[in-house]
């Protein structure tokens, strides 16, 4: 349900956008699908490699090792180690996604792995290195960094709080 | 409008993407000889059903964010949160950021820009933070695909007010950081008065 309404919302968007860029009559359109296009050849070949090799390696890891590792019992160590893995992690969000969903099914806790998406989101080393540093410049990256540090072990710590809160049982 | 993707990143991004398949492609051999063929068989027709249900909402998604890099008026944008301040223009950069989809070619460039459009650190902290961990796009193309709902519901309600906190934490530092550095001012800390 959530699937098709996302879907609908994006598609919604799409036509919308379509139309105004259509309606501009100066190649706007064509700019945008010649973006696209660039983005799609960019996109699919990692999409392709990083949903089957999380696949792949996911089946070949141990769920015990995983779970001894970033699993629900690992405290404060395995949400450091999550943060360091999503900072990590290169590449755009198929990689990434794709890691900590196949994690998650194999034993992952999940404040682990929501510090892992967030160090992800706020630090990965290839990102920063690649774009942020190049782009922003040394100083003011270096702030942000320092600022966001903390941030993915105390959303794992808060996630612990609310799934302990909503499932007292497990 | 410079386009830093043309330039730095070609070769980076194609090693990157050589080490992804080469790590899919050893895994797939490993999981074969380790596992069998039938679990072997099992996690490819898993992840290809997977692909599958993925393609239509990135084929969304990309044309999505090729349509708004040629709409959005990037300056125009930059210039109107560049005059907000508080923690109102705060909540509003982080808005944007959530809202603009697209990668970091489009992020970074538009943090800059804000900063040269008045903005403090703040506003921009407050930016890529929103880009980071409340894209719209990214949750509804990618996250909401590959993982449980509740979890993105989770993860995403836990991230709303980080944009503001780590803004707020950007300017207490950088006020601290501004005083105690008078006049060894950067590259990139040009043009403010404070």
């Amino acid at each position: 349900m959530t699937i098709l309404i996302a879907s609908l919302l994006l598609y919604g968007a799409v036509a919308l956008l379509a139309r105004l860029a259509w309606r501009r009559h100066d190649g706007s359109f064509h700019s945008a699908l010649k973006h696209a296009g660039f983005q799609a050849r960019l996109v699919a070949p990692r999409l392709f490699f990083a949903v089957l090799g999380a696949g792949f390696i996911a089946a070949l890891v141990p769920p015990e090792l995983v779970a001894s590792i970033i699993g629900d019992d690992t405290g404060v160590a395995g949400l450091l180690i999550a943060s360091a893995l999503g900072a990590a992690t290169p590449g755009g969000p198929m990689l990434a996604f794709a890691v900590g969903s196949a994690a998650l099914e194999v034993g992952a806790g999940t404040p682990q792995i929501v510090t892992y998406v967030t160090a992800w989101g706020l630090y990965n080393v290839n990102r920063t290195s690649i774009w942020e540093l190049p782009i922003v410049g040394r100083r003011a990256t270096l702030q942000r960094l320092a600022i966001a540090l903390p941030a993915p072990l105390l959303l794992g710590l808060a996630a612990g709080e609310v799934v302990a809160l909503l499932m007292p049982a497990g | 409008m410079p386009n830093p993707a043309q330039a730095g990143c070609r070769s980076p991004s194609d090693a990157g993407l050589l080490v992804v398949a080469a790590v899919a492609v050893g895994a797939g051999i490993l999981c074969y000889i380790v596992k069998g063929r039938e679990v072997f068989l099992a996690t490819l027709s898993d992840d290809l059903g997977l692909l599958a249900s993925v393609l239509p909402k990135v084929a969304a998604g990309v044309l999505l964010s090729g349509l708004l890099t040629v709409l959005l008026p990037r300056d125009k944008v930059a210039r109107w949160m560049g005059a907000r301040s508080g923690v109102r223009g705060l909540v509003l950069a982080g808005a944007v950021g959530a809202l603009l989809p697209g990668g970091p070619m489009m992020a970074f460039p538009l943090g800059v820009a804000l900063r040269s459009a008045g903005a403090d650190i703040g506003t921009v902290v407050a930016f890529l933070t929103g880009w980071g961990l409340l894209s719209v796009n990214r949750t509804l193309v990618w996250e909401l695909s590959f993982f449980p709902h509740d979890f993105v519901y989770l993860r995403y309600a836990l991230s709303l007010a980080l944009p503001v906190l780590l803004g707020l934490a950007a300017r207490l530092f950088g006020a601290r950081d501004a005083a105690g550095r008078q006049g060894g001012g950067t590259a990139n800390s040009q043009g403010r008065a404070e």
